[in-house]
């Protein structure tokens, strides 16, 4: 039996898909050979996919973490200004560039290729202009992962391939058939932002954004539907809060580590 | 089987093409449907064969809320507004005044309800609060399902009754949800849908828009996929006009054809 796993979106919550990844894997005594991701999921894969250890991946990236802490701190406080924020959604393509992510994606991934990895790897973005789902099997790690962890709206579009290219999770959360286009027969699902109902809205911005979220709930249902084992991992914290790196790593380490696998 | 259509108001014409089609031809076919499709079904249930004219003179009534929008030819011209941006994302939750299209659905419509004209007619909706697709009761006053099925994102804000915030199912898949994922039975699908691609939009908020109307459209393809869809052949240039009409309608007894031979 081939195993899979697909790793959903979510920002900081993505380092839960670390416990989730070593429990798995622990619990079922099984080695996994492929692995797809979006966005944080995407990062967790790809890490995965180049190292298959769960603890190192764990050190080096709490260590990287650590030490872009300030710079975390300012993007955090950019993203979470309100109407400040806002308006320079309307101004700009995206509220900040990006530069932060793609110094910490240098010092996990420098140079490496999708060739490097010692597990199959698949990333899915999306492409501002073809309007579609992008699924990157090849070329540089670093250039996958900034395009599917580029949040619409958060962050201004990534070039690459002739393409202005997004988050994964714009249609994809949880690339569980891509997984099974790259041959895995069983597929593990792992979903790290399980949608809320919600009955008031601060403004149009929160209306149209709460809007969305229950379509890519429904998207991420079906997706979840397709996995042989889907598991969600709730955790409520907004995708850029940096701050709470440990406590989610706990939280999960805690779920995952019970009776949930 | 059964006609499963939604759609936003730039499909308004393309659907009528489609009803009057199987009007025409005294074709019986149940009806389910969401969005603007909803007062096509409720204007057919009312004028029979006819109700093409009765509904032109709805739409075209200058007093219609929804006439402002088909005047201003597509979303394009509202959502490139800084200013309709601004109020959007900052207070109003609409682009346009809501209360006026509740006081002007209630003049036309007063006091009958679904009952009155048709027991049996399937309007699909989608209540925020609970996050759960529904079919309004033959019991409901018309005017608040017409007005639910207008509340298109970002155009009106949602519709509130007794407390609970409707939005028409259009505003998250396209098309009715249900039937399509819980029967077995094969449906005519008609997808008011262009050519995916599209020029990079000018800002982030736009981008978002995009993002969330792809999702509408690629929730409502991955559905459907099993079904008979009717899509454009030559999308119109203006899709408020009769060539959209007589598109749907060429396009279904196309269909038509092909599913009876």
């Amino acid at each position: 039996m081939i195993y899979g796993a697909a790793l959903g979106s979510g920002g900081i919550r993505g380092i839960a898909h670390l416990s989730f990844l070593e429990k798995i894997i622990e619990k079922n005594n099984i080695e996994l050979e492929i692995l797809t991701g979006s966005s944080a999921g995407a990062l967790a894969s790809a890490l995965y996919s180049l190292n298959p250890d769960s603890k190192y991946i764990k050190e080096t990236f709490f260590s990287v973490m650590k030490y872009y802490n300030n710079q975390l701190t300012k993007l955090m406080k950019s993203l979470s200004s309100g109407v400040a924020s806002y308006s320079k959604l309307i101004t700009s393509t995206g509220i900040e560039e990006n530069n932060i992510l793609y110094n910490i994606y240098k010092d996990l991934f420098g140079r490496k290729t999708f060739s490097d990895t010692k597990k199959k790897l698949g990333i899915v973005s999306y492409s501002v202009e073809y309007r579609e789902e992008i699924k990157m099997t090849e070329g540089y790690i670093i250039d996958a992962v900034m395009a599917s962890s580029n949040v619409p709206g958060a962050f201004i579009p990534h070039r690459i391939g002739g393409m202005n290219l997004l988050d994964g999770g714009v249609l994809d959360e949880v690339p569980v058939d891509f997984c099974r286009e790259l041959g895995a027969e069983y597929v593990f699902a792992n979903n790290i932002s399980p949608k809320k109902v919600k009955s008031s809205f601060s403004n149009g911005y929160d209306y149209f954004s709460y809007v969305d979220d229950r379509k890519i709930g429904l998207l991420t249902e079906i997706q979840m539907k397709n996995a042989d084992k889907a598991y969600t991992f709730s955790y409520e914290t907004d995708w850029f809060s940096f701050n709470k790196l440990d406590d989610i790593y706990n939280a999960s380490d805690k779920f995952y580590g019970g009776d949930n696998i | 089987m059964k006609l499963i259509m939604g759609g936003g108001y730039d499909s308004i014409y393309w659907n009528a093409g489609i009803i009057s089609f199987f009007t025409k031809n005294d074709i019986d076919i149940e009806i389910i449907s969401t969005g603007v499709s909803s007062v096509l079904s409720i204007y057919k249930s009312i004028y029979g064969k006819f109700f093409f004219n009765s509904f032109k003179t709805f739409i075209d009534d200058k007093n219609n809320p929804i006439n402002k929008i088909i005047s201003q030819f597509s979303d394009k011209a509202i959502t490139s507004s800084f200013l309709n941006l601004l109020k959007f994302g900052t207070s109003k939750s609409e682009f346009f005044n809501t209360q006026e299209l509740q006081e002007y659905i209630f003049n036309n419509f007063g006091n009958s309800k679904l009952k009155d004209i048709n027991p049996n007619l399937k309007i699909e909706a989608y209540s925020l609060n609970y996050g759960r697709f529904f079919y309004f009761n033959p019991g409901m006053k018309i005017s608040d399902i017409i007005i639910t099925e207008l509340a298109i994102t970002p155009f009106f804000r949602y519709h509130k009754i007794s407390n609970v915030n409707l939005v028409p199912s259009s505003v998250l898949c396209e098309i009715p949800f249900k039937e399509i994922t819980e029967s077995k039975e094969k449906h005519i699908v008609p997808l008011f849908f262009k050519k995916k691609e599209k020029p990079m939009p000018s800002n982030g908020l736009n981008i978002l828009l995009d993002c969330s109307e792809v999702r509408r459209k690629n929730l409502a393809e991955k559905i459907s996929k099993d079904n008979f869809i009717a899509v454009p052949e030559n999308y119109p240039q203006n899709p408020y006009t009769m060539s959209a009409f007589f598109e749907g309608y060429n396009n279904i007894e196309k269909l038509w054809g092909k599913i009876n031979d």
